[in-house]
């Protein structure tokens, strides 16, 4: 059968986690065709694929977030709408998402009648509806500033949702949000079966970026993240398969409001045969760190972490491991910061390489990310007989602690940004050798048992043929 | 009139005593019908003069057709361009960005030149008309359509007075040349007597366009050189050219259909037209000049004020309920306006009307002229509101409806016009006083209309987004820039001015941007304690008004930059056109 993947500013653009398990996914399930349709955010970056393509992907679509730039008016009239398409319209714009979906994609995707997104925009009832949502919550905001803000978050909405999508047998997306706004019009316009895997909670994501961000402010701070969650929950009603990653975030996926009996538990896996288990014998204890090198990663942590382990002893070095490209200031400023410890030496960033090839020269993997969904940076460690110390975000604990095993510990857990916390685990395991073996040997016996790739793929394998 | 409204609110706000406003009625008169007024008496003066000097009947009849034909011809011709070219000199003015002003008349005076030169060869090469008569003619044709076009810049210009006085020394040149060439006449060929006066009625034209010329170039010194910059308002305000052009033509189609009516004749094979009818529509649209005189100084001091009160409010974020308030005003204030203009334009048209009775048998007019003119004075007021509606729609954006305003008086005044020559000679003029009293007050109901939802329309017609990509009219333009260089535009300043409107550049900006500081302080103080913004503004003095501007569109930038509202939040441009006379 052909599926479609609905991405969001990954795969095969962008490296990283989802990208890499999408890889996996479309190069282990031969016997499925693929079309990747991914979203990304501007046509003027340039972008290239970071993957070769497997022969059952059969096609790449792309779809940016600027579209709406090549649009025109289309339609003559104004917009006429039934009753009870404006009462499907009222709770749109309200952001309701008891909204009857199937109803509202519906309506958005008839371009005949409701015209494309400059036309909807432009129309009377777009300022119509606008502004009795106005009276009701608004009236102590300017109205410029309210106009653009929902004007700006329904261009793309809109025009998202009206983009061509590619045919197929069913439409899975790898993330709520907009890819999960695609897979909802997959559903209700093309009559197919939709399927959804969140590795995080997109909505929460979202959240905690906006409530740092500068750009929003005011009231509107929690518009947007009522939006995000609007979508969210659209595509949490409308998917027939949900599957998160573990059990907390199917949790909160069923509070949101997805149906229970919908929802389904795939972690992820790895190659357990395919990892190295030998040490490789070398003189310093080496902790290894793969990652990106972006904020959410938090690598001034693990840097300042680093200063006060090598403050202790100096057998240490630190093996930064990812591409640092994403995001070049952050990468400059943890750059000046290592400088500025005067940790040239024991601090060495690796840039994009075989991982496989690095892991028999290191003693421990170390994360600090601030927020995560199911590494495979663990998984992997374990699959490669090492030990890990991890802040306790996601799934982490899960992993590490096996709440749902018996296999015992497979490493420490630190709290987010504390590097004095993760510097005294980083020591803790530094100086007894036998716990390094022990937590090591308990991690590899997980990541067998519970996280092996075959048995992941499989599950997805068998989720899309209950579909034929 | 992009330019008056600064003017006359510096006028009148320096004292409001009787001289003053007299001084500021004037000017505006002369500014908005200038060439219109003098044109008259001078066809007065004609008419009077070759009777008194034994020209014959039809050579006479042939100097009052060239003179409608070029005057005609040319209003039709420029009105559409007046109406974009006012309306970009309108935003240029608004933006501060008065070096674009001078380059843009040698462009739209260079199209218009190629225009008329090639419509006047094809007409005068179609006509047995003598060479002398053909040039003079085709000069004249080029001459007006020049006028009407500098016309639109002149009143950018602060010297009013050299203004009018130029006005009046071409009207004086004319009767003087008219007098020497009765003297010692030119030898002309064939028409020597009619030659000889629209010679000097050319000449008097043609002094007034050098004179104002002159003024226009040395007064506005900036100058960047984009001759062509102006012709991206064809895209960008697309419906500002048919606007112009079916209002004038809706103005003047009933005049061509009457050159095929049974009082039409025609003149050496080489002019159809309907004299009685045309010299009633002429005295009927003079009589509406006080409207359109009252209407520019109501609106760019009173009215104005308020509309750009609003838009300021609407770019600076302010509560609905606020713009509502605003809204309610200016609307309020545009509607006391008409009203006002309305009474005094229908106390002049009927007092116009009563004496044209003892009048008009004075000046020679046949009794069938006058029963003409009485129904078109009719006409003519409602025409004078329709023009109100037309501009004071563009004011806020409504360009389509303005569009469907003049179509509207365009086909009904074709329909009705048609179905009067049925009725026979009693109903000439009905025509157009039926079409245009049903195009008034569809107007009015538009204007209402428009104006009730002038906040949604202000928020709906502002882009989705900016597009980066060029069209044609832009690149055409870049085109033509390349191959004009500056330095050839610069050639027609002499090189010590050149220098000094430098100078003059610099002082303005220097100035300019400490007014901006004040006046956004002044601004910070008026939304915190949400005071009436109009309240403010009414005590301001001159210059405070005029920064007012400058805040505008500052903060336009800051504010709204990823707001990507262009320059459609600033309708205010102000497409005055005058009506023929």
């Amino acid at each position: 059968m052909r599926i479609c993947l609905i991405l969001e500013g990954a795969y095969p653009y962008i490296p990283g986690g989802v990208s890499s398990w999408t890889h996996q996914l479309v190069t282990r399930l031969k016997n499925h065709e693929f079309v990747i349709l991914t979203i990304m955010p501007s046509k003027s970056e340039e972008i290239k694929p970071h993957y070769a393509f497997p022969e059952n992907v059969v096609g790449l679509h792309t779809i940016y977030l600027d579209d709406f730039m090549d649009l025109e008016r289309s339609k003559v009239f104004p917009i006429h709408l039934r009753k009870e398409e404006e009462e499907v319209l009222d709770k749109f714009f309200d952001f309701d998402p008891s909204v009857d979906w199937k109803k509202l994609v519906n309506l958005i995707c008839n371009k005949k009648k409701f015209g494309n997104s400059v036309d909807f925009l432009t129309d009377r009832i777009f300022f119509q509806k606008l502004s009795s949502m106005y009276e009701t919550g608004f009236t102590d905001e300017g109205l410029n500033i309210f106009f653009w803000t929902f004007r700006s978050m329904l261009v793309m909405l809109l025009t998202i949702m009206q983009s061509e999508i590619p045919e197929a047998d069913c439409y899975h997306a790898i993330s709520t949000g907009y890819a999960g706004l695609l897979g909802t019009v997959g559903r209700y316009v093309k009559n197919k079966p939709f399927m959804l895997t969140e590795h995080g909670i997109y909505a929460r994501e979202r959240e905690e970026e906006l409530l740092k961000a500068e750009w929003v402010k005011g009231i509107y701070k929690q518009v947007w993240i009522k939006y995000f969650y609007f979508l969210s929950i659209g595509a949490y009603k409308s998917a027939d398969i949900i599957i998160s990653l573990f059990r907390q975030n199917k949790k909160i996926q069923i509070s949101l409001g997805a149906p229970p009996k919908n929802t389904f538990v795939v972690p992820n896996g790895v190659d357990v045969e395919k990892f190295p288990k030998h040490r490789e014998e070398h003189s310093k204890i080496v902790i290894g760190a793969v990652l990106r090198v972006v904020p959410i990663k938090d690598v001034k942590t693990l840097i300042r972490a680093f200063n006060f382990v090598y403050q202790q002893r100096q057998d240490v070095e630190l093996l930064i491991i990812g591409p640092y490209d994403e995001d070049k200031d952050y990468y400059e400023e943890c750059r000046s910061l290592v400088t500025d410890l005067e940790l040239d030496g024991p601090i060495r960033f690796t840039g994009r390489v075989d991982v496989k090839e690095y892991l028999p020269k290191i003693d421990m993997i170390i994360l600090t990310s601030i927020s995560e969904a199911q590494p495979l940076v663990i998984l992997e460690a374990f699959a490669a007989r090492k030990p890990v110390i991890s802040t306790d975000v996601g799934s982490c604990r899960e992993l590490v602690m096996g709440i749902a095993d018996d296999f015992g510990e497979a490493g420490l857990l630190t709290k987010p940004v504390s590097p004095m916390e993760t510097a005294s685990a980083v020591l803790s395991l530094c100086s007894d050798k036998n716990m390094r073996e022990r937590l090591a040997e308990n991690g590899l016996k997980r990541v067998a048992a519970n996280y092996n790739n075959i048995d992941v793929f499989d599950a997805y394998d068998h989720f899309y043929r209950s579909f034929e | 009139m992009a330019g008056i409204g600064f003017s006359l609110r510096r006028m009148l706000n320096e004292d409001e005593t009787y001289p003053t406003r007299v001084r500021a009625w004037f000017h505006t008169a002369m500014v908005s019908a200038g060439p219109w007024i003098i044109s008259i008496i001078i066809i007065n003066i004609l008419l009077v003069v070759s009777r008194n000097w034994d020209i014959p009947y039809a050579e006479k009849e042939m100097l009052i057709a060239s003179i409608i034909y070029a005057t005609l011809f040319s209003q039709l011709l420029s009105a559409p361009f007046q109406m974009i070219i006012t309306r970009y000199i309108a935003d240029r003015m608004y933006a501060e960005e008065l070096e674009y002003v001078k380059p843009s008349f040698w462009g739209i005076s260079f199209i218009m030149m190629f225009v008329c030169l090639l419509i006047g060869l094809i007409f005068v090469s179609s006509r047995p008309l003598p060479q002398d008569f053909s040039y003079m003619l085709i000069g004249l044709f080029v001459i007006m359509c020049q006028l009407w076009i500098l016309y639109v810049y002149i009143s950018t210009l602060r010297n009013f007075t050299l203004i009018t006085f130029g006005n009046l020394l071409g009207g004086i040149v004319t009767v003087v040349l008219i007098v020497v060439f009765h003297q010692s006449p030119i030898q002309f060929k064939e028409y020597a007597g009619v030659s000889n006066l629209l010679f000097a009625y050319t000449a008097g034209m043609f002094f007034i366009l050098v004179f104002l010329l002159m003024i226009f170039l040395v007064e506005l010194k900036e100058d960047n050189g984009k001759v062509f910059h102006f012709i991206r308002y064809f895209h960008s305000v697309p419906s500002l050219w048919p606007i112009g052009l079916f209002y004038t033509s809706a103005v003047w189609v009933d005049n061509l259909i009457m050159w095929f009516s049974p009082i039409s004749v025609v003149i050496y094979e080489s002019f159809r037209y309907a004299p009685m009818y045309d010299i009633a529509s002429f005295y009927a649209y003079l009589s509406i000049i006080p409207s359109n005189m009252l209407f520019i100084v109501l609106i760019e001091t009173d009215f104005s004020v308020k509309i750009q009160d609003f838009f300021k409010a609407v770019v600076l974020n302010h509560r609905l309920d606020d713009l509502e308030r605003l809204r309610r005003r200016m609307t309020r204030s545009l509607f006391e306006n008409i009203l006002q203009t309305v009474e005094t334009q229908m106390f002049i048209t009927v007092l116009l009307i009563i004496l044209s009775r003892d009048f008009f048998p004075l000046l020679g007019v046949p009794e069938q002229t006058r029963n003409i003119f009485v129904i078109y004075a009719l006409g003519a007021f409602c025409n004078a509101f329709i023009l109100i509606v037309v501009q004071t729609l563009l004011y806020i954006g409504e360009r389509n409806r303005a569009l469907i305003l003049v179509s509207f008086f365009l086909g009904t005044n074709i329909i009705f016009t048609y179905q009067v020559l049925n009725w026979g000679e009693n109903y000439y003029g009905f025509g157009f006083f039926i079409s245009g009293f049903l195009t008034m007050i569809f107007g009015f109901v538009l204007l209402y209309v428009s104006y009730k939802r002038v906040i949604m329309y202000t928020f709906l017609t502002q882009p989705v987004f900016v597009r980066k990509r060029e069209k044609f009219f832009e690149r055409m333009e870049t085109k033509i820039d390349s191959l004009i260089s500056k330095k050839k535009i610069l050639a027609y300043i002499p090189k010590e001015q050149r220098k000094e409107a430098v100078e003059f550049e610099d002082f303005e900006l220097a100035g300019l941007e400490e007014s901006l500081e004040e006046s956004e302080k002044s601004d910070d103080r008026k939304t915190q304690d949400d005071s009436d913004v109009q309240d403010d503004s009414d005590v301001q003095d001159e210059s405070d008004v005029q920064d007012n501007s400058d805040v505008q569109d500052e903060s336009d930038a800051q504010d709204d930059s990823d707001v990507q509202d262009e320059s459609d939040v600033q309708d205010e441009s102000d497409e005055t056109r005058r009506p023929k006379s």
